[in-house]
């Protein structure tokens, strides 16, 4: 009984037809969407972002007075990042503490990413807070936080050098698959990418799980792409953003 | 947030005239205009975010559980986080056990029964994502529609287990769903409401703005059910204004009517809300 | 002298100038780690890690629990690592830095998380008893590859340590003393080994008149394998790589800093699979001398049920 239930699974994850159990082919983004300015009257620059059923809100407050010394150096901005995961975000509701490692290390490199790409020397002596909500996680959770927080930090007006964008693949048997869902995330090994512009260099790159060093490459190739799919998108809805508010200003 | 002296005085001043002035020019039983979204997260039973002009927002999710009942010392958990406010500050501990006796008290014996043996427990998660002024407002009124977005599945197993031990079996169809509070079997059922509002002399004003609560003297916190009743707690609340020690007991008589006149359109306009739909919340 | 958390001008620029000209000061090549001088205790599962200057001391024990509910068939396993300001002032006693937090994640995604201890081996009595295999972890000195040598000594205490045999009579379970019968070793199904790389840009030269006199102009981007704690002040980023012998990669995790071009990660992927297979060696023939060391008496033979038929 269990056997025949795990071989069903397997067939569901990639069907020899090339299909995936969305429906998706293997070099498919889930939708993505993203909207920048979602909180205008409490924050500095704001974004929402769903990936697929991943939902998050990032707020960015900054640059301002830092908090205290240790948020305070001479020679550029402190970045400081706070990912809250919700209680309802998965189908089984879990608490999340807010100091657990986890969230602790996804906080710290999330961090670390953002400060390769803002021009963080302009801002000497202040802080930029960033705040991210996670209503509803369905795999990708630091690719949609990275690409959420990319997307307010521009609607803030912090000036960088380019888009960061972020995409996770796994490999199934020897396809690489792109953007994994949380079914996709749980049964096979996969990776995170994140890139500043367009370049095939990596600010970010995170694997958690064993994968075959021979198929590194595939799969790193197809998360680079796609991530570059995502900045196109990201773009996109900036330039949209930022032509609407034009035109309003040109209507006054 | 700072206020010069001149601008204190002059809130102070305006607010405590027989015939008052907002700052904003609302009158004293109005509350600021708020945006709210229903049912957006598909993984909840129920979801609502209420935003207000001020940039206030809150957002809460649902949950329901099946556990066996005699196990559960409550059926109701609410779980409070505002952002950047610490777990076990006053504010947060204040805002999740006042909903928490609130709601649990009002709710039907029967509500979330499912078998003898079995029922529903809900998780109430509200995450409170900016707060200029007090979050008790909005997060209360976010709860309150999230309760009535919740969808319980239909059970499709017997209801009486009380000899053959059965685990509950639900409808698949999501359509089949009921309603929180609204199903024929059971007792209907409307979640109350709380209102903050804010003392300045020998006035009161809902749902203050950060001005207003500056100078107030104390805020004054009520519940309001839906079948017209008042409900405790009443509590006398820090707005962070200046503190003069106790108010007048008739502030207190005065809070309840001025409820008892706001409170049906309030219910009355989110309920609107609730019939809307949407599934994202942008 | 201990490395603090800054180093002086002097001494960066110094660094930095011999980098861009293909030099490190302990006169390694880029790609070249440095020697592991592993060591075992005399009690099962001590095992000393030395990485240059880096110090390190992990210690494997064992007890019986009751399972987790969900996972009835499978024992513990925790990696408890002790990062004081003994080993360098760069560390708080009793509070964890971001650094330290990342490391101790890491450590635990390279181990436990990538199976590499056979947690169902641990079942005694599903449900009821499992072994809780604990690793403490003590670092004694820091000078940079503190996760390499973190990981290698665990590792090998894994390999080292020995667990009482037990039998299992129906209900009753019983313990045997090492005297009574040989102890069991745990089971390890394979060896995940870290390196850790630094990256660097040195074409920003302090004075652009030097860099004219330089014999040939290098690659702006340096990358090194296993820097010590003074490079490591200088680095604008690092990535540390698992690999294991078998050729997966267990763990990857490089959290900004410099941007890397994806064909040199690939590059370090393969410096990190050479690594790992000299290490796996070296542990292996540590493992065996100390073997030989405590069966000088053969009780090996003398216990086996093996004969030569």
């Amino acid at each position: 009984m269990i056997l025949d239930a795990d071989s069903f699974l397997e067939k569901c994850i990639y069907s020899p037809e090339g299909l995936r159990a969305d429906g998706r082919r293997w070099n498919e983004l889930r939708q993505f969407k993203c909207q920048i300015n979602t909180h205008a009257n409490s924050s500095d620059g704001s974004s929402y972002v769903e990936q697929g059923y991943s939902k998050v809100v990032c707020i960015v407050n900054g640059p301002k007075e830092p908090d205290g010394r240790s948020h305070t150096f001479l020679d550029k901005a402190c970045i400081s990042v706070e990912v809250n995961i919700a209680s309802f975000s998965t189908v089984d509701r879990k608490k999340v503490v807010r100091n657990n490692k986890r969230v602790q290390e996804l906080n710290t490199t999330i961090q670390r990413t953002l400060e390769e790409a803002v021009l963080s020397h302009l801002y000497p002596r202040t802080q930029i807070d960033i705040s991210i909500q996670v209503l509803q996680q369905d795999g990708g959770l630091l690719p949609t936080c990275v690409n959420a927080a990319t997307l307010a930090l521009i609607d803030a007006g912090i000036p960088m050098v380019d888009y960061v964008s972020a995409c996770s693949a796994g490999i199934y048997d020897t396809t690489p698959l792109l953007d994994l869902n949380t079914m996709e995330e749980n049964d096979l090994a996969f990776l995170t990418v994140g890139v500043i512009g367009k370049s095939d260099s990596l600010a970010l790159l995170m694997m958690e799980t064993r994968m075959s060093m021979d198929n590194l490459e595939p799969v790193m190739a197809i998360a680079i792409a796609g991530s570059h799919s995502i900045r196109d998108i990201m773009d996109r809805e900036v330039r949209r953003h930022g032509k609407q508010r034009l035109a309003k200003k040109g209507n006054m | 947030m700072k206020f010069s002296p001149a601008e204190i005085s002059y809130l102070r001043n305006s607010l405590e005239l027989p015939s008052p002035i907002r700052p904003d020019g609302r009158s004293s039983q109005q509350y600021r205009p708020l945006e709210a979204t229903t049912d957006f997260l598909p993984t909840a039973n129920g979801s609502a975010r209420v935003r207000t002009s001020d940039g206030g927002e809150c957002i809460v999710g649902v949950k329901a559980r099946v556990v066996k009942a005699a196990s559960e010392s409550s059926l109701i958990n609410i779980d409070v986080d505002i952002a950047g406010v610490r777990d076990d500050s006053s504010a947060v501990v204040l805002l999740s056990s006042t909903l928490q006796t609130a709601i649990q008290a009002s709710l039907p014996e029967n509500a979330l029964k499912l078998t003898d043996v079995y029922s529903f427990k809900l998780f109430i998660d509200a995450l409170v994502i900016s707060q200029p002024s007090n979050p008790f407002n909005i997060t209360s009124l976010a709860t309150y529609l999230a309760l009535k977005s919740t969808r319980l599945p239909k059970l499709v197993s017997a209801t009486d287990d009380a000899e053959a031990a059965e685990i509950p079996v639900f409808d698949d169809d999501w359509d089949q769903s009921t309603f929180l509070g609204q199903d024929e079997t059971r007792q209907k059922w409307s979640p109350p409401i709380f209102t903050v509002m804010a003392v300045v002399g020998n006035n009161l004003f809902v749902d203050p703005s950060v001005e207003e609560e500056f100078v107030s003297d104390a805020g004054i916190l009520a519940g309001w059910s839906a079948d017209g009743k008042v409900i405790a707690p009443i509590r006398i609340i820090d707005l962070g204004g200046k503190r003069n020690g106790g108010l007048k007991s008739t502030l207190i008589y005065k809070a309840y009517s001025l409820l008892q006149s706001t409170a049906p359109d309030v219910i009355e306009a989110l309920n609107a809300i609730g019939d809307q739909d949407s599934l994202s919340i942008f | 002298m201990a490395v603090g958390k800054s180093i002086s001008l002097n001494e960066s620029q110094f660094i930095l100038r011999a980098l861009r000209e293909s030099k490190r000061l302990d006169g390694r090549s880029f790609s070249e780690p440095r020697e592991v001088d592993l060591s075992f205790g005399d009690e099962f599962g001590h095992a000393q890690v030395k990485l240059g200057q880096t110090w390190v001391v992990a210690k494997i024990s064992a007890e019986v629990v009751k399972p987790r509910e969900d996972r009835p068939f499978e024992g513990g396993f925790t990696i408890n690592t002790d990062i004081s300001s003994m080993a360098s002032p760069l560390f708080e006693n009793n509070r964890q830095s971001d650094d330290e937090v990342i490391m101790s994640r890491m450590i635990e995604k390279a181990i436990r998380r990538s199976n590499s201890l056979d947690l169902e081996s641990l079942c005694i009595v599903a449900g009821k008893k499992v072994w809780n295999i604990r690793a403490d972890v003590h670092v004694l000195n820091y000078d940079g590859g503190l996760v390499d040598a973190i990981c290698i000594a665990v590792i090998a205490g894994l390999l080292h340590f020995r667990k009482p045999d037990v039998s299992v009579d129906g209900e009753e379970v019983s313990f045997h003393s090492f005297e009574d019968r040989n102890p069991v070793p745990l089971s390890i199904l394979h060896m995940p080994i870290c390196s850790t790389f630094s990256f660097f840009q040195v074409d920003q030269s302090e004075d652009a008149n030097d860099s004219n006199n330089l014999p040939e102009r290098l690659d702006p981007q340096v990358v090194l394998v296993d820097a010590n704690a003074q490079e490591l002040i200088l680095s604008g980023g690092d990535m540390t790589i698992t690999v294991n012998k078998n050729r997966d990669v267990c763990q990857m995790l490089k959290s900004g800093g410099l941007r890397v071009e994806a064909y040199t990660i690939l590059n370090c992927v393969n410096i990190a699979y050479e690594f790992a297979v000299k290490t796996t060696k070296l542990i292996n023939d540590k493992l065996k001398e100390d073997h030989a060391k405590r069966n000088v008496g053969n009780i090996d033979q003398l216990l086996s049920a093996e004969n030569d038929r």
